[in-house]
Parts: structure tokens; C-alpha cells; sequence
């Protein structure tokens, strides 16, 4: 009985603690960001599709560029993204950290070239900031920091010189126009170094 | 009166501040990116709709492995920065704090009341890959990256933890680890202030790789955010261990899905061996298939079925050969 009871009490506290993900990150910089990035885009995944290679999952999510904000690809461009981790059949995969592009769901992504045709999210999940409508619905969307992004360290800092802004202190809670206007400003100077 | 008190405690730990219940499992679908989340609330109010809507549709069920025993094997050449056996004994360490755990509650019928999974280590292995083959022997590998980070993030990742599992119920057919040694990392005491301490990390990615998931408890292993210069992720909290327990209570029964037998599946009699077969060398490529190759000469393997994919990824940098 006793037994009965403390077992029917794990379980409902078993279903009712769910997930997150994981895995340990150091916490990117704005600049980093920007630097190791070829474009910077607002888009949103309009299909996604997984497949093995080596023996790994990967998913590759087509995109339909909202916004292009820097770099390379230009609004209305549809480049693939591939991401860790999916679903093939009966077997998923799950890749902590990664950066999860889920149709109709639009982000402001910082992307590099990867695999052959196509791009990756620059320091994987950091590089994805979903767009959040405001409680207003009038207000203007604004950009979160991913909670995909895994357990984050921050970076070592030589000396004593302040440690540099982080990527998503910059951008997280800010309106969509305001952090674009924030990348094209300084893409140039990041891509100088 | 002793079941009154369980019915008491069973309420006492709902009502308990929400801190104290903050523990995460990982899911068969991942979290919402642009939620947030909170001690007592893992995932958002709508995430069956949320999981139903990726494609494809995934139902969102916790982790677990079936297993009494799961095994582990370390990469033989573990790392320049870690010795094998300092790395190994390491390992085993973080493991044994999970494996160990003491839940809350009356020991089962052989006087135990300890968590009913256990870890066992396999020995060094050749294969330096993460993978899951389907047709062919496996290993839970632990590798630490040296020269070369494999993935696209080189400068950021430390730890990383890869699941392998059945999306109908969650059970964890498969799980490695990488260690990114391409950054100093640091070992034993005193951990400098600016350091990244090893044992930290692999205790906390030895929970990931048992199914926790992170946690709204900042005192726990498994909470988001390392400190730099820290140990304290080293040593198990409160809510890691009733987190561990919830999965894998006293008595062999592990808690899944409602939707999986009722929501309780007892677990498998102890064999670590992985699913598959054990082998200590990575899987071979399938004999007949697609290679990707770009034009740097590196290349990636797909199947056939997934044709169709190659080609609406785009051709503009790549060459497409197929073997016989």
C-alpha cells in the first residue's frame, strides 16, 4: 500500500517534470557572433527534413528569408540549414545544444556555410533568437535568447579588461528592427578584423 | 498512519516551494526555442501542440534506459590535456555519484534503496566517432576531441551529449559523449579562477547521458549555468538526486510516458551490452549508397532513400557519386 502510494507519487512527479536540453557551452560574444557569421538573416523554416550520415541524424529545414539583415543572403532566398539530432523512422536523435528550427516558427539566425549546399547557425543554438509576439498585439515582435542553447559558461576574459558584451545580452528582449539595425551597423567593422 | 504519511509526503513535495522541485527529464521533443524555462515548469502549457506541429509529428515523452546496467566506454586515446586513466577513473566517479543515489522512501524487498540503474565501463575503444548503428555492433563512447572539434562551433562547445532513442516510447537505445579538448581544461584542485573544471562537466554530461535533463535549480548539477573557476557542479543537490530517482526508482521500475504500459516498464535483467552488440570499432559505411563529397574533398554519406533530399539541398558545390 505503502509502496503503492510512494510509487503512484514518483511517477505523477515524473511526468510532470519534463525536459530541457543539454550540453556545455562558453557563451559567444556579440562580436564573435558577427565575426563568424556570413549572413544574418529573419527566417522561418517552411519544411524540414532528417536523414543519416555516418551513422548520425541530422536535419536539414528549408527557409524562407524574411528579412536579410547582413551578409549574403538576400530576402526572399530559401537556403537549407542543417542542425544535429531528428527523427528517421523509428529511431530520433537528440543533439543538446542545437539550434531547433521548427516550421512556421520565425528566428533572427546568424549562419555560416557547412556542409555542401548548405549553411549552419553560427555557435549552433546561440545563434538562433526566435521572434516572440508582445502581449500587445499591437506592439512589434521581439527577439529572445534560445532556450535551446544548452548550459552556458562564460568565456575566459585575459587580464583585467572588461569582458565583452554577450551575444544574447544584446539581443535578447529587443525589438526585431532595432537589433537589425544594431548587425548592419557593425557587420562591416566585425568582418574587417 | 504509514500510508497517510506517504499520501502527506507525496503532497508535501507538490506544494513544496517550486525550487525544490525544479528537475528536468530530457524529452522526445525538443523545448520550444523561445520559451523560457522555469523552476516547476519545464516545458510550455502547449507542448503537445508545440511537438505535434514539427515535422514530423513527434509526441513528447520522457527518456529512459530499459537496462539495469548501461554501459560506457572511453575513447582509448582519451586526450592529450587527460590521461586515460585519469580520464577513466574520472568517469567512473561522476558515474558512481548517479548510480549511487539514495531515494527517499521504504527499501524495496531486498533491503535496497538505491537508484536501479548502474553504470558499467567496457574498457577503451578504437571507434573516435559518435554513432548509432542499426545493423551493427555499438558503443556508448566517450571521446575527447584534441586537435579538432568535429562540429561547427569549435570555440564554444565543451561538452555534448548525444541520445539515441525510440520516439514510440523514449527508451535510449544508444548515448555518447565528446569532450572538447581543443580548450584548456582544467583538473583536480585547486581549479584556477578563470578555469573550466573537468570533473564539473563530465558529472554534469553523465546526467544527460541518464536521461536528466537541465534543471531551474542553481545549486544542481544539472542547472544551465557554470560558474567558471566552480566545483560545485561536481556534487550532486537535492533535486538531481530526486530527479535520477523519479526515472529510475528502487525496485527495477522505470517511469515513462502514461502512454508506455501504463507509464511504468520494469527494467531489463543486467546486461551493459549495447544494443546491437558491443564492439570497440566504429560501424562501417552501408555497402551500397550515395556519397556527398563537396569540392574540399570532404564528404558525407546518405542513403539512397534520401536522393531526393541531395538534390533540393543544392548541387552548387558538391558532386554526387553513387557506389555499385
Amino acid at each position: 500500500m505503502l509502496r503503492g502510494i510512494l510509487g503512484a507519487c514518483v511517477t505523477a512527479l515524473a511526468v510532470v517534470a519534463v525536459d530541457a536540453h543539454a550540453s556545455v557551452s562558453i557563451q559567444v560574444s556579440w562580436d564573435a557572433l558577427l565575426h563568424d557569421s556570413t549572413a544574418a538573416v529573419v527566417a522561418t523554416p517552411t519544411e524540414t527534413r532528417s536523414v543519416w550520415e555516418n551513422g548520425r541524424i541530422y536535419t536539414y529545414a528549408h527557409l524562407r528569408v524574411d528579412r536579410a539583415v547582413a551578409g549574403e543572403l538576400a530576402a526572399g532566398g530559401d537556403p537549407w540549414v542543417r542542425t544535429m539530432g531528428g527523427v528517421v523512422d523509428k529511431v530520433g536523435q537528440l543533439v543538446d545544444g542545437e539550434p531547433v528550427l521548427a516550421p512556421g516558427q520565425a528566428s533572427l539566425l546568424f549562419l555560416h556555410p557547412g556542409p555542401p549546399g548548405a549553411f549552419v547557425v553560427t555557435a549552433r543554438g546561440q545563434g538562433q533568437f526566435p521572434v516572440v509576439a508582445d502581449a500587445d498585439p499591437k506592439a512589434p515582435p521581439h527577439l529572445v535568447r534560445s532556450s535551446s542553447a544548452g548550459a552556458l559558461v562564460p568565456p575566459r576574459v585575459p587580464g583585467p579588461v572588461p569582458a565583452p558584451p554577450m551575444a544574447a545580452d544584446v539581443v535578447h528582449g529587443r525589438l526585431v528592427d532595432d537589433v537589425a539595425r544594431d548587425v548592419a551597423a557593425a557587420w562591416d567593422r566585425a568582418h574587417a578584423r | 498512519m504509514r500510508g497517510s504519511g506517504a499520501v502527506a509526503l507525496c503532497f508535501a513535495l507538490f506544494l513544496a516551494p517550486r525550487g525544490a522541485l525544479a528537475f528536468c527529464r530530457t524529452m522526445t521533443c525538443p523545448v520550444p526555442p523561445g520559451f523560457a524555462p522555469q523552476p516547476g515548469q519545464c516545458v510550455p502549457a502547449d507542448f503537445a501542440s508545440w511537438c505535434a506541429s514539427l515535422d514530423p509529428p513527434v509526441s513528447p515523452m520522457p527518456v529512459w534506459w530499459r537496462n539495469a546496467c548501461v554501459s560506457y566506454d572511453l575513447q582509448q586515446d582519451a586526450s592529450k590535456q587527460v590521461p586515460y586513466d585519469v580520464a577513466d577513473a574520472m568517469f567512473a566517479g561522476a558515474f558512481a555519484k548517479w548510480t549511487s543515489i539514495a531515494c527517499p522512501g521504504p527499501p524495496t524487498a531486498d533491503g535496497s534503496s538505491r537508484v536501479s540503474i548502474d553504470a558499467r565501463d567496457l574498457g577503451p575503444v578504437q571507434c573516435d566517432e559518435v554513432q548509432y548503428n542499426q545493423d551493427q555492433g555499438n558503443q556508448h563512447v566517450i571521446i575527447f576531441h584534441d586537435d579538432v572539434w568535429p562540429h561547427d562551433d569549435s570555440s564554444n562547445t565543451l561538452g555534448l551529449t548525444t541520445i539515441t532513442y525510440d520516439p514510440d516510447t523514449g527508451e535510449i537505445y544508444d548515448a555518447d559523449m565528446e569532450i572538447n579538448a581543443t580548450v584548456p581544461l582544467s583538473l583536480g584542485d585547486p581549479v584556477p579562477g578563470d578555469g573550466y573544471d573537468l570533473e564539473s562537466i563530465v558529472t554534469h554530461e553523465s546526467g544527460h547521458f541518464l536521461g536528466m535533463a537541465h534543471t531551474g535549480d542553481g545549486y544542481a548539477t544539472m542547472f544551465a549555468i557554470y560558474a567558471r573557476g566552480t566545483t560545485t557542479m561536481r556534487t550532486l543537490h537535492d533535486d538531481d538526486r530526486a530527479g535520477l530517482c523519479s526515472i529510475y526508482p528502487p525496485g527495477g521500475a522505470r517511469n515513462v510516458d502514461p502512454s508506455v504500459s501504463g507509464g511504468s516498464v520494469p527494467e531489463d535483467a543486467c546486461d551493459p551490452t549495447p544494443r546491437h552488440g558491443f564492439s570497440t570499432q566504429c560501424g562501417q559505411p552501408p555497402s551500397k549508397g550515395c556519397a556527398v563529397a563537396d569540392s574540399r574533398g570532404a564528404g558525407a554519406d546518405l542513403a539512397l532513400a534520401v536522393g531526393a533530399l541531395t538534390m533540393m539541398v543544392g548541387a552548387a558545390r558538391r558532386r554526387v557519386r553513387c557506389a555499385t
